[in-house]
């Protein structure tokens, strides 16, 4: 095992009892995040992506819970912890960026008191020093006249900007990893750049790993180092994400990158978009055996029997019974 | 003959944000007018895709609800086949509304819960024709097969449909009344990808077998790559380019289309830095003075400033910019 690893799941089962019956929304998820790395986690509405990340902070929601598998954080173990032995560990160890920026942000305080307060519980500093982290980290993410926007609300902030004292909020208890559940999904295209770049570089110069969540496969193409694809809640492929992008082995992951649409040049008639069959499977009635099989041109009868386990071999990691994976038509 | 469908014209529509008057006077305010389209001017041709491209703010969706009637313009008008909505008889309006549909981003919302897809799908035919119930029914039926479901799917409700699914009965409604014209208001950005070009697919397929007329709004430039046969870009109500499909994406003009084009992620972006680091869209209700965009523009001059470019063509590509 590679000890730069700083967070690693191991087959993560997280459970949401109901009336109607157990939902397994993350079923047996494993992969790991290396120091100063980003991974992406990829998949489309119902893959599991935002229950694992939530997981991983400890903050799911009761009747959910985690079912079996391990959460180590640099070998710590953090899925038997409570909820108070985890409130340290969040913001000081895990930082968190949400989607939308204006629920994340208290409306009452002033951005600069957020900050404040945020370095005074996790860094062991006076009231003075903690102010003076407030400005340098709204400096470090790109905010014109810092020293004036401390005292602002976030109403008075746009929305590429809120993500910026989102980023530095996260980043202000000095975490080793970043949990972003999908960052710039509400902001503009020009922002969402900006944001992403700010996002890349700060994590570079801090050795932090960020597990990035998105569905968009050009975020993923752009800001990632390493990509694992979620499908009805299982990891089925991870690997670089060079390789996975260009050279996808599971047939999920070719028909995702298949059928995103993209901006590059050619002149001629754009050719249809390539489809998958079907939709993702509810919570309710994950099929049998390999949860993509319904949805899969490969299929093999195994496929519908048993489900496919996650196995890494020199090029990466697949869980398909097609063991060499589907060659690129 | 050119053919055209629909012309728009000097199209502008302000809204009035300000606050009541009480407060107006205690605060020494004055009114806040916000302009949300200002001065827009497009044709679409028959059977052809019109894309327009903005981010939030850019006015793109006002534009809509100005074309299917839901919005009336402050001023300029919108032509469809030369009949203009606002100013048209009770009668010729109704027949033209029968031509014209929209279909909606959020396939959730724009669907009612309580009532069957029967229902919904058969409600425009039913208003527009004096039919019967069995009419009504078989003509369901033929939609819903036509949009990829099946008849079985006419007596079910909403919530249980997945969202793909359900843009479909969204399509299937749209397409209940015969139109020629569609205005279709980012139909696909609350899809999953997978999903998404299943719709996107059916929607050219359906193009070309009815032979119909889309306004394509959408903030997706990869997805105006496969709609669109024309794009307009939109910044800030103002339309700053505008250009065949493949001029706008090899040769775009304007500086914000550029920096669009270089925002967009891309699946081959592996480890792409993005030239553009230039702000973001200024508050709607205090535009800047001259061209829009001159604050985030690397080239603006002091013209840029001060006053707002004209148009000037290049090719197929018209742009506002004073940029060669």
């Amino acid at each position: 095992m590679p000890n730069s690893s700083l967070l690693q799941l191991e087959n993560l089962v997280v459970e949401i009892p109901t009336r109607r019956g157990l939902l397994t929304p993350v079923n047996g998820v494993s992969f790991n995040v290396n120091q100063g790395e980003i991974l992406g986690v990829v998949g489309e509405s119902g893959a599991g992506k935002s229950i694992t990340g939530t997981a991983i902070t400890g903050l799911l929601e009761r009747p959910a819970r985690i079912a079996g598998g391990k959460i180590l954080l640099e070998g710590k173990d953090l899925s038997k912890l409570s909820n108070d032995e985890m409130r340290p560990i969040r913001g000081k160890e895990i930082g968190a960026i949400f989607q939308d920026p204006l629920t994340s942000l208290n409306p009452l305080m002033t951005v600069g008191e957020q900050l404040t307060e945020t370095a005074l519980v996790h860094l062991n500093i006076q009231r003075r020093e903690a102010r003076e982290r407030a400005l340098q980290a709204l400096i470090d993410v790109g905010i014109p006249a810092a020293e004036n926007r401390l005292n602002g609300y976030p109403h008075e902030f746009s929305g590429g900007m809120r993500q910026r004292v989102v980023i530095a909020l996260a980043l202000i208890g000095e975490p080793k990893l970043i949990i972003a559940d999908e960052p710039t999904t509400a902001l503009d295209v020009s922002v969402q750049a900006q944001v992403l770049g700010l996002l890349r570089q700060l994590c570079r110069e801090r050795n932090t790993g960020v597990m990035l969540i998105t569905h968009d496969m050009g975020v993923i193409a752009e800001t990632t180092d390493r990509v694992a694809v979620l499908y009805a809640g299982r990891v089925v492929e991870i690997g670089s994400t060079r390789r996975v992008l260009t050279q996808p082995r599971h047939p999920y992951t070719q028909g995702l990158v298949a059928a995103t649409p993209t901006t590059a040049v050619s002149s001629g008639a754009p050719k249809r978009l390539n489809q998958i069959p079907g939709a993702m499977p509810g919570l309710m009635n994950i099929p049998d055996g390999c949860p993509f099989h319904p949805r899969c041109e490969y299929k093999l009868p195994a496929c519908v029997e048993s489900v496919p386990v996650l196995r890494t071999d020199d090029k990466g990691t697949l869980a398909c019974h097609l063991t060499e994976g589907v060659n690129l038509v | 003959m050119s053919d055209v469908l629909v012309k728009i014209a000097g199209l502008t529509r302000h809204f009035d944000v300000s606050k009541p008057l009480l407060n107006r006077v205690l605060q020494r305010e004055g009114r806040k007018i916000l302009t949300a389209v200002e001065d827009v001017n497009f044709e679409i041709e028959r059977g052809s895709t019109y894309a327009l491209v903005g981010e939030s703010g850019s006015g793109k969706s006002t534009i809509a609800k100005m074309l299917v009637g839901l919005v009336q313009p402050t001023s300029g008008s919108v032509l469809i086949d030369d009949v203009n909505l606002a100013s048209a008889s009770d009668e010729s309006a109704a027949k033209l509304r029968q031509r014209i549909q929209m279909i909606f981003q959020d396939p959730f919302a724009s669907l009612n819960p309580r009532w069957r897809v029967r229902e919904i799908v058969g409600e425009p035919y039913a208003a527009f024709n004096k039919v019967s119930t069995a009419e009504i029914s078989l003509r369901v039926d033929e939609l819903l097969e036509k949009v990829g479901m099946s008849s079985r799917d006419a007596m079910k409700y909403p919530h249980e449909f997945s969202g793909g699914q359900r843009q479909r009965i969204g399509i299937a409604r749209a397409l209940s009344s015969d139109p020629e014209f569609i205005v279709c208001d980012e139909p696909t950005s609350a899809l999953d990808v997978s999903v998404q070009a299943q719709v996107l697919n059916l929607m050219r397929d359906l193009q070309s077998s009815l032979g119909l007329t889309y306004l394509f709004i959408t903030h997706d430039l990869a997805v105006v790559r496969y709609m669109a046969d024309q794009v307009g870009v939109l910044y800030l109500g103002r339309l700053v380019e505008h250009a065949s499909r493949v001029a706008l994406f090899q040769n775009p003009k304007h500086p914000y289309t550029k920096m669009l084009l270089d925002s967009a992620p891309r699946l081959d972006g592996f480890d792409r830095v993005h030239e553009s680091n230039g702000g973001e869209i200024p508050d709607p209700i205090n535009r800047p003075v001259g061209c829009h965009f001159h604050p985030r523009c690397e080239h603006a001059t002091l013209q840029c400033k001060s006053t707002s470019p004209p148009f000037k063509r290049d090719g197929s590509s018209v742009y506002a910019c004073y940029l060669d």
